[in-house]
């Protein structure tokens, strides 16, 4: 008879895995909802929430590329350009209308053309720095895999 | 042997004459997975269905291949 206090076998790690899964999602939620308080209810200064908004930053990122360089899961070769191209006016829409929302409702400033070109070109570049490096590493996962089972 | 997988894996293991914990011994697990195993309530995976085989003196059609009738 096995007399270690801990065995983790096979299913005790899966069960592991799982718990660890639901508390990573619930503090990157409650991390969300408490940087958001804070800088939108409490009205914070930035020094306050930006360590949080950094490490949320950080992890969504570091979460969305590890999982496409682990994974292999997409193979960008085979998506077409246009694809690639609305996805990213997508990712700059979203980003734009959500910096756009954040300075006139949310905190109430008026912003002027000038202001909108400049979060607008702050935008596009970010976004187009993001998703390139998250298709290479959607490339260099999905190489991996292949030279794997070759 | 038309049985479910779970009733042919304990028939297997008391024709063996192992408990479950002894089982559990041999193939580096629980009992507690062996006796979810056994009542159809955890999936192993293919590595430890393997060992359980080879414990058990047995292939893996024998102890884990669903007859269309308990599909």
């Amino acid at each position: 008879m096995d007399k270690r206090p801990f065995n983790f076998d096979e299913r005790e790690t899966r069960t592991f895995r799982s718990v660890c899964t639901l508390m990573y999602l619930l503090t990157i939620f409650s991390l969300t909802i408490i940087q958001l308080y804070r800088q939108f209810v409490l009205r914070q200064p930035q020094e306050a929430w930006n360590d949080i908004a950094m490490l949320l930053t950080a992890n969504i990122l570091v979460l969305l590329g590890l999982t496409l360089y682990l994974t292999g899961v997409v193979n960008p070769r085979k998506i077409k350009l246009h694809y690639f191209l609305v996805g990213y006016a997508l990712f700059v829409l979203i980003g734009f209308l959500f910096t756009i929302f954040k300075y006139t409702v949310l905190l109430g400033q008026e912003i002027t053309l000038a202001q909108v070109w400049s979060y607008l070109s702050t935008v596009v570049i970010i976004s187009g720095i993001l998703v390139l490096a998250l298709v290479l590493l959607a490339y260099l996962g999905n190489r991996r895999i292949d030279k794997q089972i070759s | 042997m038309d049985q479910p997988p779970r009733m042919k894996l304990k028939l297997a293991r008391i024709e063996k004459n192992f408990t479950q914990q002894e089982l559990a011994d041999q193939v580096e697990v629980t009992r507690q997975t062996i006796g979810l195993i056994e009542k159809g309530n955890y999936n192993p995976t293919l590595n430890l269905c393997i060992k359980i085989a080879r414990a058990l003196d047995r292939t893996l059609d024998q102890l884990f291949w669903e007859d269309e009738a308990h599909g």
